[in-house]
């Protein structure tokens, strides 16, 4: 369950994020809007790279913002990247292992808990590889592979799909849906792709200029005429 | 209590001149994300091209105006055909590929000039003014009006001009600046020019103040740099303060004997307080979106079992043959490659797996040389105790004067290790090291020096060269091994992204003292083994120059394999003795180092050690291909 209230995040004299108030408890959870609404913002500010100027997120009913950044990995918060980030100079196995080094393992062997994760997302023949010669794909397995190892809470998502081939897409598109089942953390899922959005996601947070939106059960949500002016923008007020 | 006013004008005429330096710095960092570390070496020339002209009979004004136009028009050279091919490259690496160039300015100017001292007389020296009751030249006050006139009109100029608005814009972001229609390119040019000039201007100005030299008008860069940093490298307000508060902070130490000979660290521990300062705030991250600097070239360098294979064998082939080959002379020079390769190590560690720029590893080898060299003359114990002190020492105090820079952005890392290496220059040689003399710095003033001894198990020179490629090896395969463990992999993430470090959890701060402990270890221990090939050390000898070198040569050498330290070895103490050998002079090879620098940064990231291995694949793969042919026309 993750509760954020009265979010408020400023740049300058822009709000990144303006008093957004959500209560997430569906298992998995879209976040949409317009380039600029503040989607990336949340989950950074969730990270600890961007700080909020009021407001609390309430973690599994922990406040987030109080742990030290670099110890929410280990408190079940864990997240990728716009860009990927696979280390390139590191198997595929040490990309994991590295990743376990600073979760604790609460006594299982490390090397169950890597294997697991890798067999899930189906990376487990290579192992050995470097993460030089991973493709897209592959790489976007790996780091799904380091954020649902050994108990997390919250795997957060920014546009994991971008960039994928049709039958790419759908393998982590399965890969996404079983998370919540395979490690029982909540998915939160930045994505453009309204498709994708709609086909595997529970509920749905819609953002603009910071603010919220809409936010509820994604087939209503995507429905609102609000959201759709979001997105469309100027053909309802033409229309109106 | 001495009367502190005529120092206090005169601090405050030198710091106007560093003013001018630092208005350069700054303008050009916004405009062009590039902190040129060159201006000091332009500003050199500049002058040093003003001295020859009117040497020749031509009026003082050509030269000034040569001078000025070459600075200027190198640093353009160097804004629109160099630094381009660096615009997607982290800001560390940009700074410091102007040190190639830097180095490439000053090879020339001391080939051409040579270190003979001489001096730059202006018109105006000889008029004097008057200011709180002290008499100081006119050329002084000159300087200082010029200082505090150029950076208001700067301030101005950026803040009400046309040019000055594109450069603000480029400043916040330079490819959307670009497409809304701003002219990068020709912003950029403008930004070379005006730190060009200003370069020139104020390198004449420190010619005729302190003295006409190559090298210390090179440094002018460093006090330039402290009052950038006081304006976290951006604000031209900050600058003023910054550059008169040094030069005035410096000239008021000259009347207290105490502390007069260590006043050109001024600079440097500035800085640092001023780092000191900013860090509070907590950690700096770099953006998440920034390219990383350092190239990965794991496939190039292959696996770690290859690797130890060959460098043991090669390691082991080394200590048993080349004592009986190479005459007592290159022996010597043979032990110094290898000593200096581990030092290189310690460049090549902290480069390749964080990505991080340390300046300061040959000051940190001196720490290392200084307490064995003390532990040696006070307590004679034995040298492997001294060894590992010397090492233990230089790690602290490494990790001492880097720690508020640990926790900032890699540039500022890279700068505040200069700074140490300025410092480190500074101290060393008014102190110099102990050879057998009392007191804390245990330096004899009248008699020999005495010698610190090889080992006992390695008395003989081949023997001791034995003993180093043993220590030597040890050290990388310590490397090599902890690559291995959680600390390596912490290190490899931390290169990919200090953001996706810190998301998966890594103590990016407690990671970096790890890594620049170990590496002050291999420089301090490196130090020490130096120390009993030489039986002494000496303070002239640790310039910062000698640890920009330590980096230069690491890159070029490649820091991606083991065989790149080495490399760096053989560049730094083999190839000198060579030139000496064939007379040629030396301060070419500084040229050739520079513009090697800025190539491999440029276009051959993996250095010499990734190109020999290369090439050593493509031949054992030749090899292999034609093989079965050669076999076949036997049977």
């Amino acid at each position: 369950m993750i509760e954020i209230r009265d979010l408020t995040v400023e740049f300058g004299g822009v709000r990144g994020l303006n008093h957004l108030s959500a209560e997430i408890g569906a298992k998995i959870t879209g976040l949409v809007g317009p380039n600029g609404a503040g989607k990336t913002t949340l989950l950074n500010v969730m990270s600890g790279f961007v700080r909020r100027s009021t407001g609390t997120v309430k973690l599994d009913g922990e406040e987030l913002l109080r742990i030290p950044m670099n110890r929410r990995a280990a408190f079940g918060l864990r997240r990728t990247f716009q860009t990927e980030q696979v280390v390139e100079n590191l198997t595929v196995w040490n990309n994991i292992a590295a990743a376990l080094d600073n979760i604790p393992r609460r006594g299982r062997p490390r090397h169950d808990l890597i294997a697991e994760a890798l067999d899930y997302v189906g990376m487990r023949r290579h192992v050995d590889r470097v993460g030089a010669s991973l493709n897209a794909s592959e790489r976007r397995l790996v780091e799904i592979a380091r954020c649902i190892l050994a108990w997390p809470r919250v795997v957060m998502m920014d546009e994991p799909g971008a960039g994928l081939s049709e039958s790419e897409a759908e393998h982590l598109q399965k890969v996404i849906v079983g998370i919540p089942d395979f490690c029982g953390a909540q998915v939160l899922l930045v994505d453009h792709d309204v498709d994708l959005i709609s086909t595997i996601c529970h509920e749905t947070l819609v953002l603009d200029f910071g603010s919220k939106i809409a936010f509820g059960p994604t087939a209503d949500v995507l429905k609102d005429p609000k959201v759709r002016a979001a997105y469309l923008g100027t053909l309802t007020e033409e229309a109106a | 209590m001495p009367n502190l006013s005529p120092f206090v004008v005169s601090g405050l005429c030198t710091g106007a001149v560093y003013v001018l330096a630092g208005v350069g710095l700054v303008v050009l960092y916004r405009a062009s994300g590039v902190l040129n570390l060159a201006q000091g070496a332009l500003g050199a020339l500049c002058a040093l091209l003003a001295w020859q002209i009117a040497e020749a009979g031509a009026p003082e004004w050509v030269g000034w105006i040569a001078g000025v136009a070459a600075a200027t028009a190198l640093a353009l050279f160097y804004g629109r055909v160099i630094a381009p091919r660096l615009a997607h490259s982290d800001p560390i690496v940009r700074a410091v590929a102007t040190l190639g160039f830097a180095l490439v300015v000053l090879g020339f100017c001391e080939f051409f000039w040579g270190e003979w001292p001489r001096s730059l007389r202006l018109p105006t020296d000889g008029y004097a003014l008057s200011v709180l009751g002290v008499r100081v030249t006119a050329t002084r006050g000159i300087a200082f009006c010029l200082g505090v006139v150029v950076t208001l009109g700067m301030i101005v100029f950026l803040n009400r001009s046309r040019l000055g608005l594109s450069m603000r814009a480029l400043a916040n972001d330079r490819e959307i600046s670009g497409l809304i229609g701003v002219p990068v390119l020709r912003v950029d040019a403008w930004a070379w020019v005006i730190s060009g000039v200003l370069s020139g201007i104020s390198g004449i100005f420190l010619a005729n103040m302190v003295k006409l030299q190559a090298i210390p008008l090179t440094y002018l860069v460093v006090p330039a740099v402290a009052a950038a940093i006081l304006g976290r490298l951006t604000s031209l307000t900050a600058v003023i303060v910054g550059g008169l508060a040094i030069g005035v902070l410096e000239a008021i130490a000259t009347p207290f004997p105490e502390v007069a000979a260590y006043r050109s660290a001024t600079p440097f521990i500035f800085a640092g307080a001023v780092l000191l300062w900013y860090q509070r705030g907590g950690l700096m991250l770099s953006r998440i979106d920034q390219f990383r600097s350092v190239p990965t070239s794991f496939e190039a360098t292959g696996t770690l079992w290859q690797q130890l294979r060959v460098g043991l064998a090669v390691a082991a082939v080394a200590a048993i043959a080349l004592p009986y080959v190479a005459s007592a002379y290159w022996l010597k020079t043979s032990t110094s490659v290898v000593i200096i390769g581990l030092c290189s190590l310690s460049v090549a560690v902290l480069y390749a797996q964080l990505g991080m720029v340390s300046l300061c590893q040959y000051a940190l080898f001196g720490v290392g040389g200084w307490v064995a060299l003390r532990l040696y003359h006070g307590f004679h114990i034995p040298f492997e105790i001294d060894l590992l002190a010397g090492g233990i020492a230089a790690s602290v105090f490494g990790v001492i004067f880097g720690l508020p820079a640990l926790r900032m952005r890699g540039l500022y890392f890279a700068l505040i290790t200069l700074m140490i290496a300025g410092a480190f220059q500074v101290f060393i040689s008014a102190i110099g090291f102990p050879d057998g003399g009392p007191g804390w710095s245990g330096k004899i003033y009248a008699g020999a020096r005495q010698f610190m001894p090889h080992p006992p198990i390695a008395v003989s020179d081949a023997a001791y060269f034995r003993y180093v490629v043993v220590v030597v090896a040890l050290g990388f395969l310590i490397v090599m091994l902890i690559e291995r463990t959680r600390a390596g992999r912490a290190w490899a993430l931390i290169r990919r992204s200090e953001p996706v470090a810190v998301a998966m959890g890594v103590n990016i701060v407690a990671y970096k003292v790890v890594a620049f402990a170990i590496a002050g270890f291999l420089a301090g221990v490196s130090g020490a083994l130096m120390a009993a090939n030489v039986g002494q050390l000496d303070g002239r000898a640790f310039p910062a120059s000698e640890s920009i070198m330590m980096f230069a040569l690491t890159v070029i050498g490649g820091a991606f394999h083991w065989s790149g330290p080495i490399f760096a070895g053989l560049l730094l103490r083999a190839v000198p003795s060579l030139l000496t050998d064939w007379h040629v002079d030396g301060n070419l090879a500084i040229m050739v180092f520079g513009a090697g620098l800025l190539h491999a940064l440029i276009t051959a990231p993996t250095g010499v050690s990734g190109q020999v291995v290369a090439l050593s694949r493509l031949i054992a793969a030749k090899f292999s291909a034609a093989m079965p042919r050669i076999m076949e026309r036997k049977l």
